[in-house]
């Protein structure tokens, strides 16, 4: 049989046959639909979990005291400006740096209050966790050089202090200090990584809340924060601090004192996290297609006496098996294009709604649709076709016999 | 379309269908059921041969093996000179396809496509084209009366029309010898005659008919009837005198209805066991 024949009798036999043909392209559509919905939609998930990451670079770099170290009671060694200088100094190829002071402060501005945390931080801040602006300005080195009371105002407590008015060059309250609003932020939305702030919080620079901390006296850190131009920039970086802070400060039983930390270590955690949602998306993807298989195999078999009998019908006015075989190969390649084909689109829609609401990037690759094309495929043809092969050894009257 | 040499060449005297001792065995468990038990037959070209017998006497299973659409559990079979035992499955198929036409009590049609379409089903797997497929099913589908109801699918169908259509597609690719496993089975008696009136034209036009019946007034439409008993051969006559369908049929239509009554009871038999077999 030519495959022109076996085409026009697939079309004759799936025209005939209407309801049958519907379910197996429903079941076929579903199959396909929801392994693309689902591959595109845990793609896109990592995607935006990825490119979170990627905001900040890899390139950071943080020492903090290990408090791990520590008894409980004991009493902490903290870094000084000597050491802030230092690492300002010889530490080539740094871009930025800078700690955090954060303190529970009213704010207010005419009659409204807020009880918020304030964020001491550094102008290097801004850039170094990727804080756009989006009115005004952030502070400058210079500003903190002149001490000039200013700061930066998340959305939230903007709106809060400001009803109807522009913040923008206003004064607001800050645990009874003075301060000029120079600049409003975006809104932060729930980030994988971040400093720590909310769109509660009001910045300002650090030295008011370090100087506050520390009554005046020399400013002691926690942790600080620097961020390099590259990789191997961080490496000599965290060889030198380590070097230093130990000589420094020595050794606590056999225990630095001091933890060094590198974003890129975390990156290839979330790389590994990543591939797990990967592997959970494949996973979740060839059950759904095993669901999707499951229904194409039962109207499949569903039909096997009704199509045992055709098959009779057929070997006893002349077909051989190959020509069985061939028709019902036909068959079930065009059910599993039409199926494919419309659970291609079907599924690529789902993921397009689903990544538009929760703002993710649409990506379809033509491997995932060749994919789920290929799998639906293999398993009509399977379920297709070996019921019709196996019908096909039979002896005419064998095959006639089938009940209807 | 491929050309393949008629395996049916046989001459006059020479038979066209010749088995010896052919036997088929059942095995249901334990159980052996012997459904022919040693037949040996011999069809020439152009016979009109009705093999008759009680249900469950073997007849069908007879048919099926000379109808190449089963296979005898042992005993040979020759079919125009060729031993069908050995022909390749392939070559077993290009002989349904070819040289053999079969008529089902069932009709056996596929039941969603139209009856031209039906009817066209063994010249797909000759190699014709759709065009020349067409033309050949118009053809064999005017020889049974129908060129009316082409489109129409079985359901749309009465049961005598039905089997005509499965007659047209026997008869499509002309084949040398038809078989048909009670024909009338399932078909009222004046829609059974006129199959029968078919059947006495095709093979007054020069088709070999091998036709089953347990019907004693259908098999006498034939020239030759074959006994069969607990799957042997009980006895193999000539028909003396020859019922003609076509004026059976004629004098039917002459009479009014109340006579028409009385004349169907005549020519209809008491039903016999039923016939629950196909
Ligand atoms: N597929 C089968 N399996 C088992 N027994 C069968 C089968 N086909 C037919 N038989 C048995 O073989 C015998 C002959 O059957 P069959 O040829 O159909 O008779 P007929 O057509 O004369 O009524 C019966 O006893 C029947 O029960
Ligand atoms: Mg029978």
């Amino acid at each position: 049989m030519k495959i022109a024949e076996g085409l026009r009798e697939s079309f004759d036999v799936i025209r005939g046959n209407k309801i049958r043909s519907f379910l197996t392209i429903l079941g076929i559509n579903f199959g396909v639909g929801c392994l693309i919905a689902i591959s595109v939609i845990g793609l896109a998930f990592r995607d935006s979990v990825g490119s979170e990451i990627g905001r900040y670079g890899s390139t950071m770099l943080w020492v903090q005291v290990d408090n791990s170290n520590y008894m409980s009671d004991e009493r902490r060694v903290l870094m000084d400006s000597r050491d802030i200088s230092f690492f300002k100094q010889s530490l080539p190829g740094r871009i930025g740096s800078g700690s955090i002071f954060d303190a529970a402060y009213t704010v207010s501005y005419k009659g409204e209050t807020a009880e918020i945390t304030v964020f001491g931080a550094e102008p290097d801040h801004f850039d170094m966790f990727d804080i756009n602006i989006k009115e005004g300005r952030q502070y400058l080195q210079q500003d903190v050089i002149n001490r000039k009371r200013v700061c930066v105002l998340r959305p939230d407590i903007a709106s809060r202090l400001f009803k109807y008015e522009d913040p923008i060059g206003k004064e607001i309250k800050i645990s009874e200090k003075n301060f000029t609003v120079i600049g409003l932020t975006d809104r932060v939305s729930n980030t994988f990584l971040s400093d720590g702030s909310d769109n509660n919080t009001v910045f300002i620079p650090s030295d008011f809340i370090a100087a506050k901390a520390w009554g005046g006296g020399n400013i002691k850190y926690w942790v600080y924060l620097l961020k390099f131009e590259n990789l191997e920039y961080v490496d000599i970086a965290e060889e030198r601090m380590e070097a230093y802070l130990n000589n420094k400060y020595g050794l606590l039983r056999g225990e630095t004192r001091f933890r060094i930390e590198r974003l890129d270590s975390y990156v290839g955690m979330v790389d590994k996290i990543l591939n797990i949602i990967s592997t959970l998306v494949l996973v979740i993807a060839a059950i759904s297609i095993v669901v999707g298989g499951l229904g194409i195999m039962n109207i499949m078999l569903v039909a096997v006496t009704e199509r045992t009998r055709e098959i009779g019908i057929r070997m006893a006015v002349g077909a051989t098996r190959s020509d069985i075989v061939i028709q019902f190969v036909i068959e079930a390649i065009v059910l599993c294009i039409i199926g494919g084909g419309t659970g291609v689109i079907f599924g690529a829609g789902i993921a397009s709604i689903a990544c538009m609401i929760l703002k993710w990037k649409f990506m379809l690759s033509l491997a995932i649709v060749l994919g789920a094309l290929a799998i639906s495929t293999f398993i009509g043809l399977v379920f297709g076709i070996y019921p019709a092969w196996k019908a096909s050894q039979l002896m005419p009257v064998e095959a006639l016999r089938a009940d209807h | 379309m491929k050309m393949i040499p008629k395996i049916v060449q046989a001459g006059k005297n020479l038979a066209i269908i010749d088995i010896k001792d052919i036997s088929k065995i059942y095995r249901m468990g334990d159980i052996e059921v012997r459904a022919l038990d040693g037949v040996s037959l011999e069809i020439s070209d152009h016979e009109f041969i009705c093999v008759m017998g009680a249900s469950g006497s073997g007849k069908s299973t007879l048919m099926n093996i000379i109808g190449c659409l089963d296979r005898p559990s042992s005993g040979s079979y020759f079919l125009g000179g060729k031993d069908v035992s050995k022909l390749t499955d392939q070559e077993l198929a290009e002989v349904r396809n070819r040289q053999i036409g079969f008529v089902f009590q069932t009709f056996n049609l596929l039941p969603r496509i139209s009856a031209r379409r039906n009817v066209e089903l063994p010249l797909i797997y000759s190699g014709y084209s759709a065009k020349e497929r067409r033309k050949l099913a118009d053809e064999a589908l005017e020889r049974v009366e129908l060129s009316d109801r082409a489109d129409h699918k079985p359901n749309e169908l009465s049961g005598g029309q039905r089997q005509r259509v499965a007659i047209a597609r026997a008869l499509v690719n002309n084949p040398s010898i038809l078989f048909a496993d009670e024909p009338t089975g399932n078909l009222d008696s004046r829609t059974g005659l006129n199959i029968m009136a078919l059947f006495q034209r095709l093979h007054n036009q020069g088709s070999t008919i091998v036709m089953v019946t347990h019907e004693m007034d259908i098999a006498l439409h034939g020239k030759r009837i074959i006994h069969l008993r607990d799957g042997r051969i009980h006895g193999d006559e000539k028909v003396k005198s020859r019922a003609d369908a076509e004026l059976i049929l004629n004098s039917l239509a002459d009479l009014s209805t109340q006579d028409l009554e009385e004349a169907m009871q005549r020519h209809t038999p008491a039903k016999g066991a039923a016939d629950e077999d196909s």
